[in-house]
């Protein structure tokens, strides 16, 4: 019986495979964008469309390490790896993405996966803030995009802020009882047992993937509708008044959601326009949490959490920014 | 089978389609860096087998995953794709030939006496003039974009905006890049018509700044390219200076 309902399934599958590609290819050309839609919602499509192109590949790279830690990662030996102290433990979570080089987008679900394998909520949080940029690709990017401008100086100060940033709010903010579970963890499924691990891993994966995917959408829905709303260069006309522009920048950072693996280039576009501190504001704070990611740490954490997150995170890169500035170290 | 499941697996069938057929027709070119366009079959491989899951298993879907993702599916399906026009960067204001400037002038080399600039692009042009103007007049161009009608930049009747947009990942962060171009034919030209302008390369004094003017010599209407957008890893002017 089983077998017969796995080859409806998979000759079902084909169909209405090759009826979505028939169906793709013979729509597109239903609704032009131009002229048909007025100029900001044309726009918006475009950059919401943008958005989620470039983050799924990513969120599908994140959805298949956290189903492969969910399966393969037993919770007794996490728990015997990781550091005994607790500060240590988060900062370990902070610099775990130099083994996960993954950007927001792959983080978040990495992070809960580690989470519903025993890691602390500490360490699952800082480990989702930090890893954008703790690791080996945002590394070299930054350092081409920074060395030759403003020095070695500058790259070494994005990694221990986000380091810092990240351990600082991971360490000290109060943390939810329990983490939200993906809806398909709890429910078990008869047949989980028998299957392959491979099959088992994808099963994880897909679930995971479709619970991420919708507040990606969400969040690329709220990024793009204020791109459209409120231009970029409303936030850099406050880049010559000192006090405005770190807070200006990373709300720039927030709203544009780009990818931390690129920003450094993004950064660099800016750095005529805007102060050292207030570039750095924009590559510590967007990678940590943006528009597009902040529907996806709700998820995890719960709003409650998240909001509290996000001041804080505002707060301690500002504040640290604005430090480094008035110290003469940038 | 729930009908749920049915309608998510479905989804996801045209979700994996959709990604397939619009990388494999170059179309992913209007909304991000070409770099990321392999990464996206590897993507369409994994939610087709994903859909071929939620098929065949029996645990639960999460809440509201349908609607969710009904709305990327009807806007990426039933639109057609297109890149972002000229209406855009009049709404990003004077965002102009920022994505171009540079900090450290020291790290741009340009002898322009010695290279040959009609293969640069517009974007290396606004790279050389964040730099420095002078070198750069009376040096020959040959650079291709769309056009934003004189009316909309408030230019004289004689000149035209020829511009692109420069993507470091995605439409997200496109900045405009452009140049003034002096034709006298200019009110012909309408918006987003794509262009190849030949000429000289020139100044002017616009408010307190002096900004390149390219006296055109010829410009002929060409097809728009398969890849609208420049970016930001197109080999600098440096790069081509002896």
């Amino acid at each position: 019986m089983r077998h017969i309902r796995t080859f409806l399934a998979h000759t079902s599958a084909w169909l209405l495979t090759g009826a979505a590609i028939f169906i793709v290819i013979t729509v597109n050309g239903w609704w032009q964008p131009w002229p048909d839609l007025v100029p900001h919602v044309a726009t918006f499509v475009v950059i919401f469309l943008g958005i989620l192109y470039e983050a799924l590949p990513f969120l599908t790279a994140g959805a298949l390490v956290a189903a492969g830690i969910h399966l393969f990662v037993r919770p007794e030996w996490l728990r015997s790896v990781l550091p005994k102290h607790p500060v240590l433990r988060t900062i370990s979570g902070g610099l775990l993405g130099i083994l996960f080089p993954v950007c927001e987008c792959g983080s978040i679900p990495t992070a809960r996966s580690l989470m519903q394998r025993g890691a602390p909520a500490s360490f699952g949080m800082a480990f989702a803030m930090a890893a954008p940029v703790i690791n080996p690709i945002v590394l070299i990017s930054t350092s081409v995009a920074f060395a030759g401008v403003w020095g070695w100086d500058f790259v070494a100060w994005r990694f221990g802020l986000t380091l810092m940033v990240a351990t600082v709010v991971a360490q000290w903010l109060p943390m939810p009882a329990t983490i939200a579970p993906v809806d398909n963890h709890d429910h078990h499924d008869e047949d989980a047992d028998e299957q392959l691990p491979f099959v088992q891993w994808l099963a994880h994966a897909a679930v995971d993937w479709l619970d991420m995917v919708r507040y990606l959408v969400v969040g690329a829905v709220i990024a793009a509708s204020l791109q459209v709303v409120v231009p970029s260069e409303v936030f850099l006309a406050f880049a010559d008044t000192p006090w405005l522009a770190i807070p200006a920048a990373m709300m720039l950072a927030a709203v544009m959601s780009i990818c931390s693996t690129v920003d450094a280039f993004v950064g660099l576009s800016l750095a005529n326009t805007l102060p050292p501190a207030a570039v750095m504001a924009f590559l510590v704070f967007g990678p940590i949490i943006d528009l597009k990611s902040i529907p996806m740490f709700a998820g995890l954490f719960g709003w409650a959490t998240t909001l509290r997150m996000l001041a804080l995170v505002v707060l301690v890169t500002a504040a640290s920014c604005a430090g480094l500035e008035w110290l003469g170290w940038l | 089978m729930a009908l749920n499941r049915v309608f998510v697996a479905g989804a996801l069938f045209v979700v994996a389609a959709l990604l397939l057929v619009r990388t494999a027709l170059a179309q992913m070119a209007f909304y991000i860096h070409p770099r990321y366009e392999v990464l996206l079959y590897f993507c369409a491989a994994f939610v087709f087998v994903f859909a071929l899951v939620v098929m065949t298993h029996r645990g639960q879907l999460p809440r509201a995953t349908l609607p969710i993702v009904l709305v990327p599916l009807l806007l990426g399906g039933l639109i057609v794709p297109a890149p972002l026009r000229s209406t855009t960067l009049l709404q990003q204001g004077a965002a102009l030939n920022r994505v171009a400037q540079r900090v450290n002038s020291a790290s741009l080399d340009i002898n322009v006496a010695t290279i040959d600039t009609t293969v640069w692009s517009l974007y290396d042009w606004a790279v050389a003039s964040s730099v420095d103007i002078a070198p750069l007049v009376g040096r020959p161009a040959k650079v291709s974009g769309f056009v934003v009608f004189p009316g909309d930049l408030g230019l004289p009747p004689d000149q035209l905006m020829l511009a692109r947009y420069v993507l470091t990942c995605c439409v997200a962060d496109a900045g405009g890049v452009g140049v003034r171009v002096q034709w006298p034919a200019a009110q012909s030209l309408v918006s987003d018509q794509w262009v190849e302008v030949t000429g000289v390369m020139q100044s002017i004094p616009v408010g307190d700044t002096v900004q390149p003017l390219l006296i055109a010599t010829r410009i002929e209407i060409i097809d728009p390219p398969k890849k609208p957008y420049l970016t930001t890893d197109t080999p600098p002017v440096s790069a081509t200076a002896p």
